[in-house]
This record gives structure tokens, C-alpha cells and sequence, in this order.
């Protein structure tokens, strides 16, 4: 007590501190649980034993472990080819737009001229457009494709077929339209907007063209930002559920709209799509779906968490 | 010996940089304005498709009285998804702010925490929480226990605790529509909360310690300092929410215009998407109008 009258204000406020960490390591533990007790949940799922799924005395951990449900949804969802299709997309396209978006980026930012304006407007446009309202007319230019009428000049080759093909991708993000090219193009304006101006004149004066200012000057300072854009680049395409749907009609297809449409695949395979004997295989196939972003996620966490404070999008 | 007079610094400096730029205006014209044209055009017109083309007859407001009078569930599927919109918006941006600022403070296992609350940007997808959300939900019924957020026998027992009590019915429904929908919501802060803590790391550390020396208290320099310059974040990460949910594979308006797509029933696909489209465009120049308001009278309560 005697302490108490001494140092009213210090105890105070010490129990006040006490109080809030205690608080936020509760809400900390509790949304900690939120996201990572689902993903246990999957993972443990997809290595059950099919037969003992409905089993009620298994929480979490399966009482036996095995790797049918995984074996058979590899097969069933063509894991390796539809893969490899998912990863050359993401992989292709990303670089495209890592190209085309930092020098679109890099002349909105750096440079001035009539119609600048105007084109940051129209970025802005194809960032706020829903991609469903021109996706089904893009699906019937890709099928038709001319590159603009050029090919209608040859004579007996008015079109060829893009759909199904990896250029349905890349060849938009080459010309900074792909998948959420808008935001990538602006992450580089606000990123290159912070370098210092004198960058380009003493480059200039040194004797650089603009392209060697930007190769050799520019892109080695712009390194966070690269790496903001490469890490959402990868996962958007890769998590892509609406233009991979609709550009790719054969059986092999991107990972999302396989897994979009699983109930139908595991009714057409042996296995049969009922709620509760499908819960391993749709988990297996959630895993194996999921798996390559987070190995990627596991070994950037720390650019992923760091790179939008350091690429200074906000500021 | 001079043959063609050179042009000067700043006419050069500007070709350069429409140069730079000259990649987006082709994209723009190929991959953009002539879809969207089309798009356009598909809304008021049949669109058959032949071996080596389609061809487009006019047919008036055919599609969108089709739409809107015929199609069973448009209607209310674009209500719903607006209604969504309206109140998942706010919600999303406000949790993406509170998990931002928490993450921001100085703790210990603070670099473990970061790697599990951005986990949802890696799966933000909606599939892959459909699919762990119900089956957490089947194992809890089999269990006869709650696993996650958002299962019916949760939400039945907080119904009746809320009904008892003497709740308005309208408010409690409100209030059991988003616990139900909390695990959605907070799967869906990911980016958010990263543009949340860019904005909270740029705040220079020297305005809350003049605030301190002023007597002010925490929670006075929240809304006096934090709040008010985190304000052109917030209308970032308010545009970037909504403009999020047109890609959310719960979002039953962009699934039917891709199943009537699929289905190449472009005419309607489009029609679909366009008043969707113009829908949104009406919210997203209301975010505007607000946001600029209140960017005015901080601005006005400055000088």
C-alpha cells in the first residue's frame, strides 16, 4: 500500500502496458489460429486415409497417414502438366510485365510531355474496369487473332488460334494490359517518382542515352520495387481464376479453374464428388494446388513483408 | 555541316518519354479499347460465331431486357453483390487498419506474426477458402464442436443470446451477417494491411512525440495524427477492396457472366457485365467524391 501512494502515476501506467500486451498477444494468438488452424486442417486431411475420413475421434492429426488421396488427385488433375502450365504462365508473364510496366512506369514518372496525364487516366481505366467486362470479347479477338488487322494482309491466313496457349498471357502483359498490369504500372510511377531528379541529368551530361540512363542507373536503384512486382505478379497469375477459365478449354488447364471445377472432375473419375468421402481429395487437391506459392512464400517471406514499405507505393 | 536542324532538350526529353510509355498505348488500343468497344457493341446486338469469325447482327435493348426481365437470378445477384460490396468495404478496410497498427508495435515473435498475417495474401483466393472453410465446418459437425468462424451452430446460439436480450430482429441479423462472414472478411485484409503499414511507417515518429510533450494521449494522437494521415491510404485501399472483389470467385455476377461466356452467349455475357460495370463506376465516383471532401475539410481545419 505504501508503494501504491508513492508512485501512483508509474504503477498506473506500467498496468496499463501490462494490459495492452497482454490483449494484443491474445488477439495475436487468436487470428494466428484463424489462418494457420485451416491450412493445418487441409494439410492433415490430405494425408488421411481416405477410408477413416469420417471417422469422429480424429480431430487434427490422422490416426493413419497416407498418400492415396494425394497419389490419385495428381492424377485426376493432370498435376504435372497443368503445373508446369501454371508455372510458364506466371513465370512468362511476369517477366513481360516486369519489363513493359517499368518503362511505362519509368516515363510516366520521369518524364514530361502533352498527354501524360491522359495516359496515367487510362492506366487508371484498365485498373478499374472489372476484366470480366471485356473478357468475353478478348476470348473472341484471341480466338480470331490478327494482331490488329496486321495479318489480314497476308493473303489466305486471316487468323490464328491463340486460346490455349500461354500467349493469351504474356502477349497482353508484354504491352503492359496483362493481368493487373495497371497496378504494377502504377507501384513503378510511385516508386520512381521518389528517386532524386539530378539522377537522369548527370547521366545525361556524362553521356548516356535515356535507355542506358534507365538500364544501367535506374533499374539498379528500383531493386524493391522489382521485387514487390515480381512477388504479386507470380501469385496473381497463379491464383487467376477468370481469364485462365476462359482462355484455356482443353483438359489441361491452369490449376484454379481445375480446381474451380473439382466436383465435376472427381464426379467423371472414380472417386465420386459425395460431401463427405471427397473431403481428402478435394484437401489433397487444395494442397497441391497451393503448395508452389507457398514454398515461394517460405523461402521471400521477408521481401514479401518488407518490399511495399520499401518500394514506397504509399509514400 | 548541320543537314536537319536538331530539335530542342525539352521536345527530344518529351518523345523520349512517350516513348517509354509507347508499350501501354499499343496494349491500350489492342487488348483494351478494341475489347471494350466490342464488348460494347456485343450489348446491343446477336453475336454468332462462324469458322473463321463471329458476326454481329443489331437487336436493340434486346440482351438487356433479357437480363433483367427474363434471367432469374441477375437481379438479385447484382443487388447482392452491391449490398456486399456496401458493407463487407468498410469492414475489410477497417480490420486491414486495426491488424496494421498492431503489427506495427515493437513485440517479441513480431517477425513470426508478420509471415502468418500475410499468409491470406498467398491464398487469397476464393476457391481455396471455400473449400477449407467448409471443410472445417463438415468436421465440426461431425465432431459435434466449433472449429472455425462462421459455422450455423454458432451463429444459431449468438441469434437466441441476441433475441433474448431484446434486440431489434433487423439489428441482429446485421450482427449475425458479420460474425458469419468474419473469416471471409479478415482473409481479406492481406494487401490492405501491407498498404496500411507502408502509411504507418511513413509517419515521421517526431509528430507523436510533439504530441506527447503536449499532453496529448494515445488514443487523442490516433485520431488527431494517425487517422488523418493515413487518409490517402485509406481511399487507396478503399478503391483497391472493391476493384479486388470483381476477380472473388464468390462473386456470383462475375461467375454468371463467365458461365454465360463459357457458354457463348456473348450478347448477354456483356449486357451482364456492363451494368455491373456502370454499377460500380457510381460507387467508386461516390468514394472519390467523399474522399475528397474530407481531404478538403482536413486541409481547411490545417491552415
Amino acid at each position: 500500500m505504501k508503494f501504491l501512494k508513492q508512485n501512483p502515476k508509474v504503477l498506473r501506467d506500467r498496468s496499463v502496458k501490462l494490459c495492452i500486451d497482454f490483449l494484443r498477444t491474445v488477439f495475436i494468438i487468436t487470428l494466428s489460429y484463424l489462418f494457420v488452424y485451416p491450412l493445418l486442417f487441409m494439410v492433415c486431411t490430405a494425408f488421411q486415409d481416405p477410408t477413416s475420413v469420417n471417422d469422429p475421434s480424429v480431430i487434427l492429426f490422422p490416426k493413419k497417414w497416407s498418400l492415396e488421396s494425394v497419389k490419385e488427385m495428381i492424377e485426376v488433375l493432370r498435376y504435372w502438366d497443368s503445373a508446369w502450365l501454371t508455372l510458364i504462365i506466371a513465370v512468362t508473364s511476369t517477366l513481360a510485365s516486369l519489363v513493359s510496366c517499368s518503362l511505362v512506369g519509368y516515363g510516366l514518372s520521369r518524364y514530361k510531355f502533352k498527354g501524360q496525364n491522359l495516359i496515367f487516366m487510362l492506366v487508371v481505366l484498365t485498373i478499374i474496369v472489372p476484366p470480366q467486362t471485356i473478357l468475353p470479347s478478348k476470348l473472341l479477338n484471341f480466338q480470331f487473332f490478327d494482331f490488329g488487322g496486321l495479318l489480314s494482309l497476308i493473303p489466305g491466313k486471316p487468323s490464328v488460334n491463340l486460346l490455349n496457349t500461354v500467349w493469351t498471357f504474356v502477349l497482353p502483359s508484354l504491352f503492359a494490359t496483362g493481368l493487373r498490369s495497371g497496378l504494377f504500372i502504377y507501384i513503378f510511377k510511385q516508386f520512381f517518382s521518389g528517386l532524386p531528379k539530378e539522377l537522369e541529368e548527370a547521366a545525361r551530361i556524362d553521356g548516356c542515352s535515356a535507355m542506358q540512363t534507365y538500364v544501367r542507373i535506374i533499374i539498379p536503384l528500383a531493386v524493391p520495387a522489382f521485387i514487390t512486382v515480381t512477388l504479386f505478379s507470380f501469385i496473381w497469375h497463379w491464383n487467376d481464376l477468370y481469364s485462365s477459365s476462359m482462355f484455356f478449354t482443353n483438359d489441361v488447364k491452369p490449376l484454379m479453374p481445375l480446381l474451380n471445377s473439382l466436383d465435376t472432375l472427381l464426379e467423371r473419375s472414380s472417386i465420386g464428388s459425395s460431401a463427405y468421402v471427397a473431403r481428402t481429395y478435394k484437401a489433397s487437391a487444395t494442397l497441391l494446388t497451393i503448395l508452389p506459392p507457398l514454398i515461394l512464400y517460405i523461402f521471400t517471406q521477408k521481401y514479401f513483408t518488407e518490399s511495399i514499405e520499401r518500394s514506397g507505393i504509399v509514400g | 555541316m548541320k543537314t536537319k536542324k536538331q530539335l530542342g532538350l525539352t521536345t527530344r526529353l518529351s518523345w523520349t518519354g512517350f516513348l517509354f510509355t509507347l508499350p501501354f498505348v499499343i496494349g491500350f488500343v489492342l487488348f483494351f479499347l478494341r475489347p471494350l468497344w466490342q464488348s460494347l457493341t456485343f450489348v446491343f446486338s446477336k453475336v454468332d460465331i462462324t469458322l473463321d469469325g463471329y458476326i454481329t447482327t443489331f437487336n436493340g435493348l434486346q440482351n438487356i431486357n433479357y437480363i433483367f426481365r427474363e434471367d432469374a437470378t441477375y437481379t438479385t445477384n447484382l443487388i447482392e453483390s452491391l449490398t456486399n460490396l456496401i458493407w463487407q468495404v468498410p469492414l475489410i478496410v477497417v480490420f486491414a487498419l486495426f491488424f496494421a497498427i498492431i503489427m506495427n508495435q515493437k513485440f517479441r515473435g513480431r517477425v513470426f506474426a508478420r509471415a502468418v498475417f500475410f499468409l491470406p495474401v498467398i491464398i487469397a483466393s476464393g476457391i481455396i477458402l471455400n473449400i477449407i472453410q467448409s471443410d472445417a465446418a463438415a468436421s465440426s459437425m461431425l465432431s459435434g464442436e466449433v472449429v472455425s468462424g462462421g459455422t450455423s451452430s454458432q451463429s444459431d446460439a449468438l441469434k437466441d443470446l441476441l433475441a433474448n436480450s431484446g434486440m431489434d430482429s433487423k439489428v441482429i441479423s446485421a450482427i449475425t451477417m458479420i460474425t458469419d462472414n468474419l473469416f471471409d472478411l479478415t482473409w481479406k485484409t492481406g494487401i490492405q494491411m501491407i498498404l496500411f503499414l507502408g502509411g504507418l511507417q511513413g509517419i515521421s515518429p517526431s509528430l507523436y512525440e510533439a504530441a506527447e510533450v503536449e499532453g496529448a494521449t494515445g488514443w487523442e494522437s490516433f485520431w488527431k495524427i494517425t487517422l488523418p494521415m493515413l487518409m490517402p491510404i485509406t481511399s487507396l485501399n478503399v478503391v483497391y477492396t472493391i476493384i479486388d472483389s470483381f476477380t472473388d470467385a464468390n462473386n456470383k455476377v462475375m461467375l454468371q457472366v463467365m458461365n454465360n461466356a463459357q457458354l457463348v452467349r456473348y450478347g448477354w455475357s456483356s449486357a451482364m457485365s456492363w451494368c455491373y460495370f456502370l454499377l460500380i463506376a457510381v460507387v467508386l465516383s461516390l468514394v472519390f467524391i467523399v474522399f475528397a471532401k474530407i481531404q478538403r475539410s482536413g486541409d481547411r481545419i490545417k491552415y
